[in-house]
Parts: C-alpha cells; sequence; structure tokens
C-alpha cells in the first residue's frame, strides 16, 4: 500500500514535470522574434494570409497569453502537436515512426557503457594505486575528454573510410528491405561506440570511486574480522554496497544519452528523432522541434520515474520517508 | 570583504602541487596564451585565404595544411581558441555565479523558498541539456551572446543543488549554529561562515563547467547552430565533415585542440578534486 | 595463553610519531579479561587491530615483534592462515555497530556466513537454527523477525548484539572488544558488558576490552593495561593498578575520572530566577511515508527554573530530549506550548531586532571541538562576533578577546591562528571564549566535554569550575554522563522521553533517588556496582 502510494506520487510528480515542460515549450515558441502565427507555419513561402489566419485561429493566437497556454496544453496533452508545414506531415507521426532508431541506439549504447564502465570501474576501484588502476583511470580522463562528434568522425575515418570494416552511415533498413541481424549490428557498432565513450568514462569513475569508498567502510572490515575469503567480500559486501548507487545515477542519466544522440545520429545519418530535430532545427521548422523536445523530454521523465520507483523496490533501506 | 581573499590562498595550501593540477595548468595556460596573442602568433588571418585549397599538413608555408577555401588550418585553430575560452569562461562564470546565489539561498532560508527553487532546478536537469542549448539557441538566433546564455540556462542548476547541499550541511554545523546565536545577521553568517567553507568544491567543480560549456559550444558549431562570424573548433570541423576521406587533416587538427583543451581542464578539475581532502568529487 | 611479545608498529612516514605502538609485551590468560585503557592517540586500537590481523596497509610490524596464541606466531602467518584464525580463534567486535554492519544485507546472513567460510557444512535449516540460537543467547528477544532484518531497522543495543553474535559464533579463543560500548546509553551499556562477562563465563574465552573509561575496568578487568603515545606505562592486576599506580600518567588519568560528590556548591545568592521554562512542549513531525506524518512527542511539559550563579545539569539517554531543550532555549528551534522567560522577559514573543538583543544573553558551548569552529576563520574573528555583532567597535572587540582567551589559558598568540592549530581541549577553550564575549546570562553547555579525553575533561571542567566561581556565572550544563553532572552541579533535573522524572540537588539525587529510572541510571554508571561503597564513602567510584 505504501509502495502503491509512493508511485502514484511520483506519478504526480511526473505528471507535473510534464505539463511545465509543456508549458516551456509554449514560452520558447513565444520568445522567437517575429510573429508567432509565421514562425509556427515556419517562415516559409507558403505562409500567405488566408494560412497564417488559419493558423492563428488553431492556436488562439488572438487571445490573452494565458488562454492561448491552455489551448497549447490541451492541444499536446490530446497528443496534437500540431503540423510539420515543411515536411507536410503530422509531426507526432513522423516522431513515432523514427523514436524506434533512436531508442535501439540509445539503449544499446546505455547497456553497453554501463556493462563496460562498471566492469572497468570495479576492476580499477579493487585495486587502487595498481597499474592497472592507473591505467584504467587515464583512459576515463581521456574519453571524458573527447568531444563525441569528433570522435565519431574519427571512427568513420579510420574504420570504414580506412580499412573499410564498418559502414559509416544508415541502419542497413534503408532500401525498404529487412536487413539481417547482423547487417545491422554492424551498422550500430559505431554509433553505439561514439555514443557510449563518454558514458563509458563518466561509469568508470563512479563505479571506482564507490568502490573504493565501500571499501574502506567499517563493515568490510567487519567482514575481514569474521574470516571471510577477500575475493567473498568484495563479491557479497562490497559490490552490492558499491554498484547499487551507480546504477540508480546511471539510470537518471539514461534520459540525457537521447540529448547526446543528436550530434551522433547526424554525423552516422542515424534516422532517429535526434537528426529529426536538427533538421527541423536547421530549416527553423519550429512544431517539429517543439514536437521532438517535448518527446525526449517526456522520455527522460518516464526514465527518472522507472529509476526512483525501481530504486525504492532495490534498496531495503529506502522508507519511502522523502 | 577579506574572506574573499582567504579563498585562493587556502586553495593554494591544500592544492600541494599534484602532476594533474601542473599539466591541467599548463594546457590552460598555453590556451589563454594562444587566445590573447592569436593575432602576433597566427601566421594568417582567421579567414584569409593564404594558399592552393585542400593542401596535406607540412606543406611549406601551411604547417596544418590548408581548407577547401584555401584557409590556413593552423590559423583557424589558432583564433578558434578565442571563441572557445570566450563562451568556455563566460557561461561558466554566468553559471557559477547564478548557481551559488540560488543555491545559498535555497539552502539558507530552507522551507517554503527552498522547495520552489529547487523543484525549479530539479525541473532543468530534467530536461535533455544540449537539446534544450540547441533549441534556445535557435529561438534566441546565432550570436556568440546567445550561445553563452544558453549554456548557462542549462548548466546553472547543478551548482546551485552542490551549492545547497553544502549550505544545508553547514546549516546544522556547530559554529554556523553559535553565530546565529551571538546574532549575526543572515548576510553576515552567509558570507562569512558558510560560503567560505561551501566553495571548496565549486574550485574543482568550476574548471569543470568551462570544460563542459566549451563542449557544448563546439558542438552548437559543429551542427552550423553557432555565431558564424567567429572562428570555432567546432565549425571547423562540422564544415570539413563533407571532406573527411579526401582531406581528414581539417577535421583532425581542431579536434585535437578542442579534446587537448577539454583534458586540460579535466586534469585540472580532478587534481584541484582530489587535493582536496577527503572530499568525493565526481565529475558530473 | 595469548602471548604479545616486543610488539613495534611503525607508522607511515610524516606521522606525529615513528612508531604507532613502541616495544609492548604482554599477556592475556584463557578466561581473564585485560582492559587495554588510554587515551585518543595511545595506541590501544592499533593493539587490536594487529591482534586481529586487521592493520591498514600503511601500518606494519617490526620483525622482533611476536604475537603468540597457542604457541603459534600469529604475525608470520600469510593471509590465507589468518583467514582461518580471524573469526574462528580470534573474534572482534567495533565500537560503533552501525557502520560495522553491512547496511543491504539481513543480519541473520552475516552471522551464517562466519560458519560457511570456516568450512561448517550444515544445511539450511541448520543454518538458520544456529543463527537463531544464537541471537537468542546474545539477548535480542524475537530472533526470528531480526535475523530476516536489515541493520537500520535495529536499535543501537540489538546492533551491538548482533555484532558480538557474529564475533562469538565459532566461540573464540580470544575476543577483541574496540570500545564496545561508547556509542551505546549507559543502560545499554550495561546490559552488553553483563552479556560479554556471561559468555565468557561459559566459554573460556580470554576478553581483551579497549577502553577509556575507568569506570568499566573497575566493573570488568581482571587485568589492566595502560597505554600513553605507544607505550605500555603500567601493567597490572586491577586491585594494583587502580588502589596502587605506580607510573605518574596512569595517576593523572585515576585523577581525572569524575568522582561523584567531590563537588563544592558555589557562593552564589540562589534566589532569583534567571531562566524560567514553563510548560515547554514540542512534537516533531517525522514522515512514515510519504502521506503519513506522525508525530514525536519529544518534550512533554517541562517545567524548570535556573537561579543566578547556579549550575543546573540536565541529564538524560539519547532521545530524552535534553538537546532539544538547549535548542529550544537559545531559539534555534521552534516549539509547540510553553514559556520561557529570562530575566522575567517571554523570550517567545520577540521577534527582530529585540529578539536578537536577547538571544545573546543566553550562550551555548558545542559537543564537537572540531565541528564548533568555523575552519576559515582566525581565532580572533571567532572570539569577537559576539561584540561586534552588538555594536562594539572591532579594536575594542579585539581587545576584550584578547582578554578572555587569557582567562580561558589561552595566549594572546591563539588571536590571529586559524582553529586547525588547535587541540580538541584547546578548541573547547575557543569556544567557551567565544560564548563568553557576548557577555551571556546564561551559559549552556551541550555535552561540551563528551568528546574529550579524560585528563582534557577534566581541565575544561575545572575551568567551567573557576569561571563560574570568578565571574558569577549561570550555567546549564547538558550531559548524558551523571559522574559529570555530579561534579559540577548543584542541582540536576533527569529527564526520560522528553519528561522530568526528578529533580533535586545534587547530593540528594546521588544518595537517596526517589524515582525508579534515576536509580538505575546510578546503577548503570561503570564502576560503581563493583564498589558500592564508594557512594557512602564520597570517594573516586573507582
Amino acid at each position: 500500500m505504501q509502495f502503491l502510494g509512493y508511485v502514484s506520487w511520483r506519478l504526480l510528480k511526473a505528471a507535473a514535470l510534464l505539463v511545465a515542460v509543456i508549458s516551456l515549450n509554449f514560452l520558447l515558441i513565444r520568445m522567437v522574434p517575429g510573429d508567432p502565427a509565421t514562425v509556427i507555419a515556419g517562415e516559409s513561402g507558403m505562409a500567405d494570409a488566408d494560412f497564417v489566419a488559419r493558423i492563428r485561429e488553431i492556436y488562439g493566437l488572438d487571445q490573452p497569453l494565458l488562454v492561448q497556454l491552455k489551448t497549447y496544453l490541451v492541444n499536446t496533452l490530446s497528443l496534437d502537436f500540431g503540423h510539420s508545414y515543411r515536411l507536410q506531415t503530422d509531426v507526432l507521426a513522423l516522431i513515432i515512426e523514427r523514436l524506434p532508431a533512436t531508442i535501439a541506439l540509445t539503449g544499446a549504447a546505455f547497456i553497453f557503457s554501463l556493462v563496460v564502465g562498471v566492469s572497468l570501474g570495479v576492476i580499477a576501484g579493487s585495486r587502487p594505486g595498481s597499474k592497472v588502476d592507473v591505467a584504467i583511470q587515464f583512459v576515463s580522463v581521456a574519453l571524458y575528454s573527447v568531444p563525441v562528434f569528433w570522435i565519431g568522425l574519427m571512427l568513420i575515418l579510420v574504420f570504414s573510410l580506412k580499412l573499410h570494416w564498418l559502414p559509416a552511415s544508415g541502419t542497413g533498413f534503408e532500401y525498404g528491405q529487412i536487413p539481417g541481424v547482423l547487417e545491422f549490428l554492424s551498422h550500430l557498432l559505431l554509433p553505439m561506440i561514439t555514443l557510449s565513450l563518454f558514458y563509458i568514462a563518466v561509469y568508470i569513475r563512479l563505479a571506482r570511486t564507490s568502490v573504493v569508498d565501500v571499501t574502506h567502510q567499517d563493515f568490510v572490515r567487519t567482514a575481514k574480522s569474521k574470516g571471510l575469503p577477500s575475493a567473498f567480500i568484495l563479491r557479497k559486501h562490497v559490490l552490492p554496497n558499491a554498484i547499487l548507487p551507480v546504477v540508480t545515477m546511471a539510470a537518471l542519466q539514461a534520459g540525457h544519452l537521447v540529448s547526446g544522440s543528436i550530434a551522433v545520429e547526424t554525423i552516422f545519418a542515424w534516422p532517429g528523432i535526434g537528426r529529426l530535430g536538427y533538421e527541423a532545427l536547421v530549416q527553423r521548422d519550429y512544431n517539429m522541434l517543439l514536437g521532438v523536445f517535448l518527446v525526449t523530454a517526456t522520455m527522460v521523465v518516464l526514465l527518472n520515474l522507472v529509476a526512483d520507483v525501481l530504486y525504492v523496490v532495490v534498496d531495503p533501506r529506502i522508507e519511502l520517508v522523502r | 570583504m577579506r574572506y574573499f581573499y582567504s579563498v585562493p590562498r587556502s586553495v593554494l595550501t591544500f592544492c600541494g602541487f599534484n602532476w594533474q593540477i601542473a599539466n591541467g595548468a599548463g594546457i590552460i595556460a598555453l590556451l589563454a596564451l594562444v587566445a590573447f596573442g592569436a593575432s602576433p602568433i597566427s601566421p594568417y588571418g582567421a579567414w584569409e585565404i593564404a594558399g592552393t585549397p585542400c593542401l596535406p599538413p607540412l606543406s611549406p608555408e601551411h604547417l596544418l595544411g590548408t581548407d577547401m577555401l584555401g584557409r590556413d588550418v593552423l590559423s583557424g585553430v589558432i583564433y578558434g581558441a578565442q571563441s572557445s575560452l570566450l563562451v568556455g569562461l563566460a557561461s561558466a562564470g554566468a553559471a557559477i555565479v547564478l548557481g551559488i546565489v540560488v543555491g545559498a539561498f535555497a539552502g539558507y532560508y530552507g522551507g517554503i523558498v527552498d522547495d520552489i527553487l529547487m523543484r525549479f532546478t530539479e525541473f532543468l536537469q530534467t530536461m535533455p541539456g544540449l537539446a534544450l542549448a540547441l533549441v534556445l539557441v535557435a529561438v534566441l538566433g546565432p550570436s556568440i551572446w546567445s550561445v553563452v546564455i544558453a549554456i548557462t540556462i542549462v548548466s546553472w542548476a547543478p551548482v546551485a543543488r552542490l551549492i545547497r547541499a553544502e549550505f544545508l550541511s553547514l546549516r546544522g554545523r556547530e559554529f554556523v549554529l553559535a553565530a546565529i546565536v551571538l546574532g549575526q545577521r543572515n548576510t553576515k553568517i552567509i558570507l562569512s561562515q558558510m560560503l567560505p567553507n561551501a566553495l571548496g568544491p565549486i574550485v574543482s567543480t568550476a574548471s569543470l563547467k568551462v570544460s563542459s560549456a566549451i563542449l557544448t559550444e563546439s558542438t552548437i558549431s559543429f551542427l552550423g547552430l553557432g555565431d558564424t562570424t567567429r572562428m570555432s573548433w567546432g565549425m571547423m570541423i562540422g564544415n570539413a565533415q563533407g571532406q573527411l576521406r579526401e582531406a581528414w587533416w581539417m577535421s583532425v587538427f581542431p579536434g585535437v585542440a578542442l579534446f587537448v583543451t577539454i583534458l586540460g581542464l579535466t586534469l585540472l578539475s580532478d587534481g584541484i578534486a582530489r587535493s582536496g581532502s577527503a572530499r568525493k568529487q565526481s565529475m558530473l | 595463553m595469548l602471548e604479545i611479545e616486543k610488539l613495534s608498529i611503525v607508522l607511515p612516514s610524516g606521522a606525529d610519531r615513528a612508531l604507532a605502538i613502541k616495544d609492548v609485551s604482554f599477556s592475556v590468560k584463557s578466561g581473564s579479561t585485560l582492559c587495554l585503557v588510554g587515551e585518543s592517540g595511545s595506541g590501544k586500537s592499533v593493539i587490536g587491530q594487529a591482534v586481529a590481523g586487521l592493520l591498514p596497509q600503511t601500518l606494519h610490524c617490526l620483525k622482533q615483534s611476536s604475537i603468540r596464541l597457542g604457541g603459534r606466531n600469529l604475525l608470520s602467518l600469510d593471509e590465507c592462515a589468518w583467514r582461518r584464525i580471524r573469526g574462528r580463534e580470534i573474534g572482534m567486535v567495533f565500537q560503533e555497530p552501525m557502520t560495522a554492519l553491512n547496511p543491504l544485507m539481513p543480519v541473520g546472513q552475516q552471522i551464517a556466513e562466519v560458519y560457511r567460510s570456516h568450512g561448517l557444512r550444515l544445511r539450511k535449516a541448520e543454518v538458520r537454527d544456529r543463527v537463531e540460537g544464537l541471537l537468542e543467547r546474545v539477548g535480542i528477544k524475537d530472533p526470528a523477525r531480526i535475523s530476516k532484518s536489515y541493520t537500520f531497522r535495529m536499535s543501537g543495543g540489538q546492533r551491538q548484539r548482533a555484532m558480538i553474535a557474529m564475533a562469538v559464533a565459532m566461540k573464540p579463543k580470544v575476543l577483541i572488544a574496540d570500545e564496545p560500548t561508547t556509542a551505546l546509553d549507559v543502560t545499554t551499556q550495561r546490559q552488553v558488558l553483563d552479556l560479554l562477562a556471561d559468555f565468557q563465563a561459559e566459554t573460556r574465552m580470554a576478553l581483551i576490552f579497549i577502553t577509556h573509561d575507568f569506570g568499566i575496568v573497575a566493573d570488568i578487568a581482571d587485568e589492566v593495561a595502560v597505554m600513553e603515545s605507544g607505550n605500555l606505562v603500567e601493567f597490572g592486576s586491577k586491585e594494583d593498578v587502580l588502589a596502587r599506580a605506580q607510573h605518574r600518567y596512569t595517576r593523572k588519568l585515576l585523577a581525572a575520572v569524575p568522582r561523584l560528590h567531590e563537588h563544592k556548591a558555589s557562593v552564589a545568592e540562589r534566589s532569583t530566577p534567571v531562566l524560567e521554562v514553563r510548560g515547554l512542549s514540542k512534537t516533531y513531525g517525522v514522515a512514515t511515508s510519504i502521506f503519513r506524518r506522525q508525530d514525536m512527542r519529544v518534550l512533554n511539559d517541562v517545567n524548570f527554573k535556573v537561579c543566578k550563579g547556579e549550575v543546573v545539569a540536565l541529564v538524560g539517554e539519547s532521545g530524552s530530549g535534553k538537546s532539544t531543550i538547549a535548542k529550544c532555549l537559545t531559539r534555534l528551534t521552534s516549539i509547540d506550548t510553553g514559556s520561557i522567560r529570562l530575566d522575567g522577559a517571554d523570550m517567545l514573543s520577540l521577534k527582530g531586532e529585540a529578539l536578537m538583543k536577547l538571544r545573546r544573553k543566553v550562550q551555548i558551548v558545542f559537543q564537537d571541538p572540531y565541528g564548533s569552529l568555523n575552519p576559515r576563520q582566525k581565532i580572533v574573528d571567532a572570539v569577537s562576533a559576539g561584540p561586534i555583532a552588538q555594536g562594539v567597535a572591532s579594536r575594542e572587540a579585539r581587545e576584550l578577546a584578547e582578554h578572555l582567551l587569557t582567562i580561558v589559558g589561552l595566549g594572546r598568540n591563539a588571536l590571529d591562528r586559524y582553529p586547525h592549530e588547535f587541540s580538541g581541549g584547546q578548541r573547547q577553550r575557543i569556544g567557551i571564549a567565544r560564548a563568553l564575549a557576548a557577555k551571556p546570562e546564561v551559559l549552556i553547555a551541550d555535552e561540551a566535554v563528551s568528546a574529550l579525553d579524560v585528563t582534557v575533561q577534566a581541565q575544561i571542567l575545572r575551568l567551567l569550575a573557576d569561571l563560574r566561581d570568578r565571574l558569577g556565572l549561570t550555567m546549564l550544563f547538558i550531559t548524558h554522563d551523571l559522574r559529570v553532572a555530579g561534579q559540577v552541579s548543584d542541582r540536576i533535573i533527569v529527564l526520560k522521553a522528553g519528561n522530568v522524572v526528578e529533580e533535586g540537588p545534587t547530593q540528594a539525587i546521588f544518595t537517596k533517588p526517589s524515582n525508579q529510572y534515576t536509580y538505575s541510571l546510578l546503577q548503570a554508571i561503570p564502576g560503581i556496582s563493583s564498589n558500592e561503597s564508594a557512594l557512602v564513602r564520597n570517594k573516586c567510584v573507582c
């Protein structure tokens, strides 16, 4: 019962956040210099007087600001994200079409970076000061400092253009036929690694610090005083305590991978919503842009929600006290 | 205002001088030198068509080659340092000041002030940062100041939360309680008792903020949304993207400059955090 | 049975001395208890760690050292052999039961691990029965439930009992207990000491009990080893050491132990009440879940008076509300009902400037000598902060600060230094000077000597007594330690769970307590039960 209470409270919070995001969207579009109606219409040549008037009516742009906000909220919440006048298509429909590619990319990158990062972090943290530790830390600092878009280009340069090992762009789905799993994976590999590198660095750091901290805690000494073997202590006492906060932290950040995928999708011509957003940005297609932004933010909110609830399930210490 | 002077000195005393700080500071000093002395150092102007297009590196007169318009890559890299440094320092500085003010208010006064401010920062932190920055730049128009504003908006919230957490824990510390009981005024308590003790973690965060600001700026420029009137590393890489196969040097060298700069700042921040005694500081 | 010979342990370079332990030799017989006594930094815990093979990697033993258990030199063992000894032949109990147990593993499982790691092949049900039996043996009432519990759901006493269960699971020959009762309330401490004695009688194990408290020594020791900065300065039977201490340092330590009834009453007049507390109540809302808040009553209709020149001690165990009273009196927290009058003026109705003026009249000295001074503020700024806030010119405030620092026993050269240059006791003096600088009507000492070593504690208590005589200070002395209260106070107020259960002159409380709880508190004072006559003879407890 308590748990359900927590979940519903957390759901309410997520809903409030979403309303805030939509309001921010509304605010952003008002910030664009010029007449919002023409802005929404996409500053395109077809923005004739009739058309602009229709937009004005749909969005209630002649109404007071608060009424406009309400209209916008209602429209958005009823999943009416508007129309992309550049691409001549419904915004939401196109986003939904592109979403799976982004989820595949970010999901793969998340799991890959978490597994690699945490493993390396644990290896380094369980033997602090050793050569392995120093080497892993060095890798972490280097990965942390590499600009994502640049390393993406460098990987393309080396593995696609020079060595011809892996394809440089697309998903393999392009020509209408369903590619084999291997074909898809070979397309996925480079963008996934590119997107992962930064997060691998972050997770190495988090995991290493966490393991080192936990190793110095009193209960590890107690375990030792009981005569437990050190490998057993690491596995049963150190790791559960060390990894729990790292995974929570990672889950909370998972949403930000979506934001990081903008540059990666652009470089690798990956047909996800990151690239869609980028194109909208360049073409000043504001409805599309805000739609993508909204979906991205929603994903972040939902992932945070899942992470919070999972944390309560996993950690017995959480007494549901705020 | 004496307490403000005591900060840098104490930072120096607890730093020791480890190799991370030495290397990091060295790299940053070099960057500053190049940025400030761009015009005397640089062989050509940033936009000057200086030779035949697409000359490879180690060509006579063009150490790092030329780009597709015949501009000198080395000169571009040198002038690019200016944008990076400007955006990095300006937006990190603004974000830190804003973060300190908001965090200090929330942490000291607590209650409803804290609730409202913290819900707001939480909201900002939920936003996908880079995406929001890109949208903001698109909305504000492509100038270097809109880039600075956008980066500031997406990066001050973590600073505020950090300072708030510091203030919250300081708020219960006995020397702060003693100051309250002695009848010191709130502003005096914040400035002389709490702020000097909360700044430790800020020092290493500051360096990290500069590096993430530079990264964000370069990503914005790379995507072609930045200030196109200023030479920047991200823009150079973005422009050269199409020539990756034929002319790798156009995108490799600005990227190396970017990488080394961020590396320097990361090392600096890491070194400071590490020498800042037992304080744990993640790179986030 | 356990023989330590020429044990020397090297500290890493850069420490304040070269050797943590210098040439220490002693032995413990099976079935007997050795108390290892010393102040912080004396190296007593390091010996414990060395015997259990748990020395931190930065420390190592010199070659000629040996620790022999049943004829074998433990120091020559490799990690694998050590592992078979730890937990089976040598058990260890630590000071802080909260941090010494894994927060993410049920307690029963942590105990079961001991069996498994020492090669006992048992079936699941057998393990469960053993664990529950053991928990019951250490006095846990609902072993089946506690066995499945995580530590955060247990009380401090239960955690320490579970810790002991873990340490004695394999019936070790030697048990090392490193200040196992320091984090516990006196009544719980008493129970834990009894439990250890009980186990010892049953298994004939040798007990090395590390402590700073001579009261405990008097209660449980057979032999006493006194450590001073790495040296063993005195070793002998309890009777010899307590009655006929040879070494100067041992005598100093013994002299510093607070004595009951050695108090001389203050000379000041005691008729005008300075501070009057009436019907003080406070509840904290504690969130038990997101939606439910439970009110926790921490103070329940508390009434008392403090007269001019009087020292009143507020005594209680943790959770009694004594520190909340200090917070209420200094207006650091709000109260629900009741009134606090200072010199007849109602403190609670004041706001803004008037509150600022009045609140300065109640000053407080805190427990933690390290937390109570701003690490980035010079001493002079700390001490003169009060006067400056009252509008005194900074030059005058500096002179006042200098004067007060001399009064509390520090020189004028302390003025321009930073807190980290001072020891714990010196910092506590600075804290007192800072409070006095505000010219308070009432000085509250909130556990002001609890974090200090006994010798330093004695000095600070002497300073406070001295200040009371010289300055006619009115003091509210908050402590968990009845012995300390007995030494400084004219009157004692005993608190239990937010209620005043007894109040009276110090002498009367000690000789004929009227309340059962006060009586049990008195009985639980270490050193008292073993030497009942001390009460009558008005002498040192030990």
